[in-house]
This record gives C-alpha cells, sequence and structure tokens, in this order.
C-alpha cells in the first residue's frame, strides 16, 4: 500500500435499516486497498480511504452496486467552444474522465456537447470547468439545467408520500371491513362488496406488489448477499398474510355459505404502516440536515468582481484566488479575502458570536458569509469554494455527522445479526403454536408468526444514535461549537478536568506594553529602539504587544541582525551591533547575569497581574518591560460554571508563577501550573490522566498542539482556523470559555437522546416480541408499533434541535 | 400537492371505482344468495 491515501464520498440509495448500512460497510472494508470506511445510514453517504494504487472508485461503485444498492450519479450537460476536430473532442473527453467523481464523459463532436455522469459527493460542476478551461476550451452548462441542484432525498420523499396515499385509499375499505367485525363495533355499516373475498383481493393484490415492490426487491438483494434486513421481516410477513389469504379465497370457491377468515387487510395496512414510517424517517432525516442547510444558506450565491477592466456580476463558485471582489453596504462578503480598498464595520455573529461588528480597513481580513454593514470594500479572494472558513466548518459539520460514536457500532452489530435470529423465534413461535397451543390452527399460528416479524423489526435501533448525533452536532454548531466526529461528541460528557492555557484562553491574548523601568544610567530611546528591534523577529504575542507600545512612542524600528527564541526562557538577539537578552529570571540566571537587585520590581509587576521581562544588553542589565494582558470578560462566569458542573478547572501557562496566580485569582481558577515548557504541558496531562482523571484541554491550537493531542479531548477556542481545527477535536468558534460548558452540556444532552432512542427502540424490540409469541398483538397492531417506534426515535432526535443553552 | 403525488392519489382512487364498478356489474348478473359465500374479518 502506498503512502497516499485517498478519501471518497458516495451518496448510497436503497438503504433501508442499519443491516444494510452494516453489509455495505462490512463488503467495502474487504476489499483491497481500503484502509477506512464508513456507512452513515442517517445520511445515505459513506466515507471511503483507500490506496488508489490499488483500488478505485469504479471499484466501490461496483461493490456497492454488486450488494443490491445504488450510488447516486448526476448528470450534466455543457456547450463547448473552441474544437476544431475530433482530436480536441478526444482530449475533452479524456480529461473530464480523468477528474475524480467524474463516472462517463461522452463528447458529442457534431453538436458541440458534452454530456457528463458524475458523483456530486466528489466534483463540482465549476470544477469540471475550470479543468476544461484550462486545456484552452470553454464549456457552459446548457440553459436548461443551468442552476438546477437535483435533491434525491426530496424526491424520495415524494414518492414514499405517492405510495402512502396510494396504499392508504386502498386499504381503507379493507380496515373498514376488519374495524366493523369487532364486537365493540358491530353497529358500524359496512358494504358487502367490501367483505367479498376478491373484492378484497382486488384491493390488496395492487398494495402488495405496487407498494409493497421495494420490500421483495430489498429482501431479494439482502438473501443474494447472504444476509438480512428489514425488508426480509416484511416481505416474509405480508407475503404469508396475504398468500394465504388467497389460498383461502381460492378453496372457498363452490364452497356455499362456509365462512371465510382472511388476511388481506393485515398484509395492505402493514405495508400502509410500514411506509408511513419511512416517509416520517426520510422527512426527519431531511430536517436533521437543517444545520448544514442553515451553514450552507449563509453563503452568498454571486459575487461582484472586477475583471478585464470592467465590473460583472458572477456566481460564487466563479470566483478565483486573486480576484478583486467589490462588496456594497448590506450585502454579504462572498469568500474569505483581504481588504484592499475601503473601510467598514462587519457583521461576524454568524460565524464568531460576537455581537459587535467589527471594524475592519486595508489590510484586514475579512470571512466570507459576514455581512458588511455599512462601507464600501474591494477585497482580493485569498480562499475560494472549498477553502474558505464557511465551507472548512460545514466539511468539519458533515464529517461529524457522517462519523459514528463507539456506542453505533454496538447498535450496529446487534443489527446486524438481529433479522437472522427474529426469523428463526417467529419460526419457533409458528411450531409452538400449531402443535401445541392450539393444535392444527394454522390460521391462528400464521398471525403469530406475522406479528413476530413485524414488531422486531430493528429500523429504530438502526436510527438510533445516527439520527441523534446528526441533530446534536449540528445544534451544537448553531452554538458555535463544532464537534469533529461523532466520538468526541461521545466523551466530551465524561470529562472531568479541563485544562485551561492562559494567553489566548483566559485572556484576550492581546497584550499591550504597560510599563517601561530602565536601569541607572540606560538612555530610554535608545533601550527601546534595541528592544523593539530585537522583538520585531518574534511571533510570540508578548514581543508583538512590545513592538506596538513602542512603534506608538514613535521609535521607527528595523530588523535585528540575529535573533533565537528559547521557548520558556525568552529571545537572544543581535540590534544594532548590540547582544541582548529578553526574558526570564532564568534567562539571565543561565547567562550569568546579575538582576538579584531588580527582582523586587519584577515581583510588583507579577503580583499586578502582568508579565514582566528582564533586559540584558551587552550582558548588563539594562531594564524590565512589562506587559499586561487583559482577561476576556466572559472568563470569570464561564469558570464559575464549570466549577458548578462539578469540574476540577486548571490554568497551565509558560508565564511565571506569580502572573499566573494573579490573573487565576481574578477569574476564579483554583489549581495553576505556572512556568511550563511547551512539551512540559503535554507531560502534565499525562499526569492528570495517569491519576485517573478525564482531562480536556483549552487552548488556542497553535503551540498547545502536543497537550491538545494528549488530552482525552482538545478544544481550540478561537476563529476556527485551518491549523486550530487540524489539532483539535472541537473548535470553540466563538472564542469565549463559556463555549466550554456549553459543549460539555451538548454532549450530556445528545448522549442522554442516544441512550433515551437505544432504550426505546430496543424495548419495543424486546418486549413486543414476547407480547407478539404469546399472542396479545394482532399483526397490524404490530406493524403500527413498528411504524411509530422508528418514527418516535426520529422525533426524539429532533427535540435535540430546540435544546436552549443554560445561562 | 406535488404532481407525482397527485398521480398515485388519482391512480389509487380510479383503481378503487373500477373494482367497486366492476363488483356491481357483476352482483347485477349474478344477484347475491344465500348460497354465496361471504368472508369474516377477524
Amino acid at each position: 500500500m502506498s503512502n497516499e491515501l485517498k478519501e471518497t464520498n458516495f451518496q448510497i440509495t436503497g438503504m433501508t435499516c442499519a443491516a444494510c448500512a452494516t453489509r455495505i460497510e462490512k463488503g467495502i472494508k474487504k476489499m483491497e486497498g481500503v484502509k477506512e470506511a464508513n456507512v452513515n445510514l442517517a445520511l445515505e453517504k459513506s466515507t471511503i480511504k483507500y490506496d488508489p494504487e490499488v483500488a478505485s472508485e469504479q471499484d466501490f461503485q461496483k461493490k456497492i452496486q454488486d450488494l443490491g444498492y445504488d450510488v447516486v450519479k448526476d448528470k450534466v450537460e455543457f456547450d463547448i467552444t473552441g474544437m476544431t476536430c475530433a482530436a480536441c473532442a478526444n482530449k475533452i473527453e479524456k480529461r473530464l474522465n480523468k477528474l475524480d467523481g467524474v463516472d462517463k464523459a461522452a463528447v458529442n463532436f457534431a453538436l458541440e456537447t458534452v454530456l457528463v455522469e458524475y458523483n456530486p459527493e466528489q466534483v463540482t460542476v465549476p470544477e469540471m470547468k475550470e479543468a476544461i478551461n484550462k486545456l484552452g476550451y470553454t464549456i457552459e452548462q446548457k440553459i436548461e439545467n443551468a442552476g438546477e441542484k437535483v435533491d434525491h432525498r426530496q424526491i424520495e420523499i415524494e414518492k414514499q408520500q405517492g405510495k402512502f396515499i396510494f396504499s392508504l385509499i386502498l386499504s381503507f375499505p379493507l380496515l373498514w371491513a376488519m374495524v366493523s367485525h369487532f364486537e365493540f363495533t358491530k353497529f358500524i355499516w359496512l358494504p358487502d362488496m367490501f367483505m367479498n373475498p376478491w373484492v378484497q383481493f382486488a384491493l390488496a393484490t395492487p398494495v402488495q406488489f405496487v407498494v409493497g415492490k421495494q420490500f421483495y426487491v430489498g429482501a431479494y438483494k439482502a438473501l443474494r448477499n447472504k444476509s438480512a434486513n428489514m425488508d426480509v421481516l416484511v416481505a416474509l410477513g405480508t407475503s404469508a398474510a396475504y398468500f394465504y389469504s388467497l389460498y383461502l379465497s381460492i378453496r372457498s370457491i363452490g364452497s356455499g355459505t362456509h365462512m371465510v377468515e382472511l388476511y388481506y387487510e393485515t398484509s395492505s395496512i402493514l405495508i400502509t404502516l410500514i411506509i408511513l414510517g419511512k416517509l416520517f424517517e426520510a422527512k426527519a432525516k431531511g430536517r436533521s440536515s437543517e444545520a448544514i442547510k442553515k451553514l450552507m444558506g449563509l453563503q452568498a450565491k454571486n459575487a461582484t468582481v472586477f475583471r478585464d477592466g470592467q465590473e460583472m456580476m458572477i456566481p460564487i463558485e466563479e470566483v478565483i484566488l486573486g480576484d478583486i471582489v467589490y462588496v456594497k453596504p448590506g450585502e454579504r462578503v462572498p469568500v474569505d479575502g483581504e481588504i484592499v480598498e475601503g473601510q467598514s464595520a462587519i457583521d461576524e455573529s454568524m460565524l464568531t458570536g460576537e455581537s459587535i461588528p467589527i471594524d475592519k480597513t486595508i489590510g484586514d481580513s475579512v470571512i466570507g458569509s459576514t455581512i458588511n454593514k455599512n462601507g464600501f470594500l474591494k477585497i482580493k479572494a485569498t480562499k475560494v469554494g472549498k477553502d474558505t472558513a464557511l465551507a472548512q466548518i460545514i466539511k468539519v459539520v458533515e464529517e461529524a455527522q457522517g462519523s459514528k460514536a463507539p456506542i453505533q457500532r454496538l447498535a450496529d452489530v446487534i443489527s446486524g445479526i438481529f433479522v437472522p435470529i427474529v426469523v428463526g423465534i417467529a419460526i419457533i413461535t409458528f411450531l409452538v403454536w400449531y402443535f401445541f397451543v392450539s393444535p392444527g390452527e394454522f390460521a391462528e399460528a400464521l398471525e403469530k408468526f406475522i406479528a413476530v416479524l413485524v414488531i422486531a423489526c430493528p429500523c429504530a435501533l438502526g436510527l438510533a444514535t445516527p439520527t441523534s448525533i446528526m441533530a446534536g452536532s449540528g445544534r451544537a454548531a448553531e452554538f458555535g461549537i463544532l464537534f469533529k466526529g461523532g466520538e468526541h461528541l461521545e466523551t466530551t460528557h465524561r470529562i472531568d478536568t479541563i485544562i485551561l492555557d492562559k494567553t489566548g484562553t483566559v485572556t484576550n491574548g492581546k497584550p499591550s506594553l504597560t510599563d517601561v523601568i530602565l536601569a541607572e544610567g540606560v538612555d530610554e530611546k535608545e533601550f527601546l529602539t534595541l528592544v523593539g528591534t530585537a522583538e520585531k523577529n518574534s511571533e510570540h504575542p508578548l514581543a508583538e504587544a512590545i513592538v506596538e507600545g513602542i512603534k506608538e512612542k514613535g521609535i521607527e524600528l528595523e530588523g535585528s541582525e540575529t535573533f533565537e527564541a528559547i521557548p520558556g526562557f525568552g529571545i537572544q538577539s543581535t540590534a544594532n551591533g548590540k547582544q541582548l537578552y529578553i526574558g526570564t529570571r532564568r534567562l539571565m540566571a543561565k547567562q550569568n547575569i546579575n538582576v538579584q537587585d531588580e527582582l523586587a520590581k519584577m515581583e510588583n509587576l507579577e503580583k499586578q497581574g502582568k508579565t514582566a521581562m528582564l533586559v540584558a544588553i551587552e550582558g548588563r542589565f539594562a531594564g524590565i518591560v512589562a506587559v499586561a494582558d487583559t482577561i476576556k470578560e466572559t472568563s470569570k462566569e464561564a469558570i464559575s460554571r464549570l466549577y458548578s458542573m462539578g469540574l476540577e478547572v486548571v490554568m497551565i501557562t509558560g508565564d511565571n508563577t506569580q502572573t499566573a496566580q494573579a490573573i487565576a485569582d481574578q477569574v476564579g481558577i483554583k489549581k495553576v501550573i505556572a512556568e511550563v515548557l511547551p512539551e512540559g504541558k503535554a507531560e502534565e496531562v499525562e499526569k492528570l490522566q495517569k491519576s485517573g482523571k478525564k482531562v480536556a484541554m483549552v487552548g488556542d491550537g497553535i503551540n498547545d498542539a502536543p497537550a491538545l493531542a494528549t488530552a482525552d479531548i482538545g478544544m481550540a477556542i478561537g476563529t476556527g482556523t485551518d491549523v486550530a481545527m487540524e489539532a483539535a477535536d472541537i473548535t470553540l468558534i466563538r472564542g469565549d470559555l463559556t463555549s466550554i460548558a456549553d459543549a460539555i452540556f451538548m454532549s450530556k444532552k445528545t448522549i442522554t437522546n442516544i441512550k433515551q432512542n437505544l432504550f426505546w427502540a430496543l424495548a419495543y424490540n424486546c418486549i413486543g416480541i414476547p407480547i407478539a409469541a404469546i399472542g396479545f398483538l394482532a399483526p397490524w397492531l404490530a406493524g403500527a408499533a413498528m411504524a411509530f417506534s422508528s418514527v418516535s426515535v426520529v422525533l426524539n432526535a429532533l427535540r435535540l434541535q430546540r435544546v436552549k443553552l443554560k445561562a | 400537492m406535488k404532481k407525482s403525488i397527485m398521480i398515485w392519489a388519482i391512480s389509487a382512487i380510479v383503481y378503487l371505482g373500477i373494482v367497486i364498478g366492476a363488483y356491481s356489474v357483476f352482483d347485477s348478473i349474478n344477484p347475491k344468495t344465500e348460497q354465496h359465500t361471504n368472508q369474516t374479518s377477524h
């Protein structure tokens, strides 16, 4: 296997329950070259990681089709300009066919068109256009297709709705006939014709073979692949009722006044109720991906760009890197970019939760989907398409919704073996009734057999976890909490210890220069020039604060001759021919620079919560600079909330103990670990884990990466940049600490919801099977209960979409 | 109501009408007697 793994996604149709999803997953995992395969029933999507040298997308498509399912493919037709001969047509065809996700591309040279069949999960229309434009041709989507996006889920919902109505209309007379024959409903009038076996046969047959065809097809595909799913149960159960009734109807011909007991209404009503359950499921699945739709709705559809000397409006997909985009007041920023002209206030609340618009001017970056409030802006596109912050957020949410929590794998295993066991129980039930309970009463035994098959359907079990994960992670995303995977949604609620980084997490991470104390005989201007020059090369927030503060005093700075950052100690630099050391007591001690008399001043500054740095020039103490970072407004309240949830809160920092303690006292943190080197943070996390704690680390995701990776849950706090998302398990977009408690709260809510769903799903099956076997459950009632179980699981999951965060 | 759903609904109603109509015709040709089979549902 090569080292370069590729990832591909497919939308799959035809899955009816978790057994189907498990079967596809197992089938693909067995293929050579496949490293990982994940099939999500609720999303109807598969994600496969594979070695492209061993396997291909076509192999996966074929495997999925061999297993009896299908891959969603879209078709699009383009007009081509620029072709001069058949060789051009060949070139275009080859290029399109090489694109990942394109199944088939066929160029019609005479008509100057190309028809492309493709996987919409892998490739988009703009990507195809770009590929062909690079060859020197132009392709434009045909007008009648332009702008259309086929919503396969909506088509499926409408199909199920139609089938349900058809089935309901034809089943209604059968239901009427059944109801009017109960002891307590004998008064209900019923036209004689609906009691005629052949009228009943005529009504039940289209329901059985037109509406019910999908169960026969599904059952056949499952059995052909030596497995069983809910279609097998439904096909068996309804067929038993229908064909036994048909047999009795034929036998009754010419038999005079013999009263015949038939079961046509059983099969028809069962099918009607099961289709109703499927319809609710399909609708609920559509609603549970509302979070993604909401996020996608934030995106602008068009952008005004300046190209070739003129202004033009183009679809957002056609914006390329470097384009100058115009954004008028009130419009959404279409793509991520940098302001090249103008200034304005930008409303970023939909992404960061910051309710006050942020002032932006030339050189500032803006995020796509935010709203330009009051100034006209020209923006240079720096990230487009899949690379924008919004697209990254959508991707994280989609991946989280598609990934499996450990608890779900258990449900999948159970679903996979459930159906064969249920068929066995149903057969035993039939035999017990036929030979022992009511000897010779075939009809009675058959009824119990059908009831057991139908009540045991495991579709609710298969839906229990994925729908909750989808709803929970989607709702969390609305609160600015991005869970990277279902497993993190499950683990987060078990956290009992939170470790917080100081700078940028508890504090704003925007320190400012507060104090400059000079040693005797040191010139202030020279001191500031040298310190500023030395610190200019450092990327540390404290260094940036010093440089800003010095510049504000009107001092011009140039680059230093040498620079070396010594993590945990400070910096060493040569500026204007002089050697400088700027940093901690330890740095001075290491360089044998005497600062004993200055320590009191340093401590005094630190007690005020400031970070003080000693400065030595040419081997002698020259002064102290101090910076102070402000605490985030919500930090104190957030930490108090974490304590009230029973969590232990620890602050960890490379800063000195006094400063760290002063900050901790201000926000109410009781435990502080200070003067920790970057690699030491991960060790501290490990120490706590070894003492049995479940640890969450909260940091900015860049220099905290080892600690974030070591912790049970890593949370990146900030604006959701690529680096933060890569390092952490959860990204807290809104940047304030209250999101930590919110993330734990959402995790708890989601896990509770999953457990409720699993309980109800299993309860329906476990309680329902013995009740049906004993004979207390009529088949039609079993069908209603089974449909209700799926619907109730999905509706319960959807409650997560209305969860409100605790104040 | 969407077109596809309308088609399913109308098909069911038309089919139901055909079944009822066919039975009515058959019944008028072969009127019911006491000997005729009836069906009981359970």
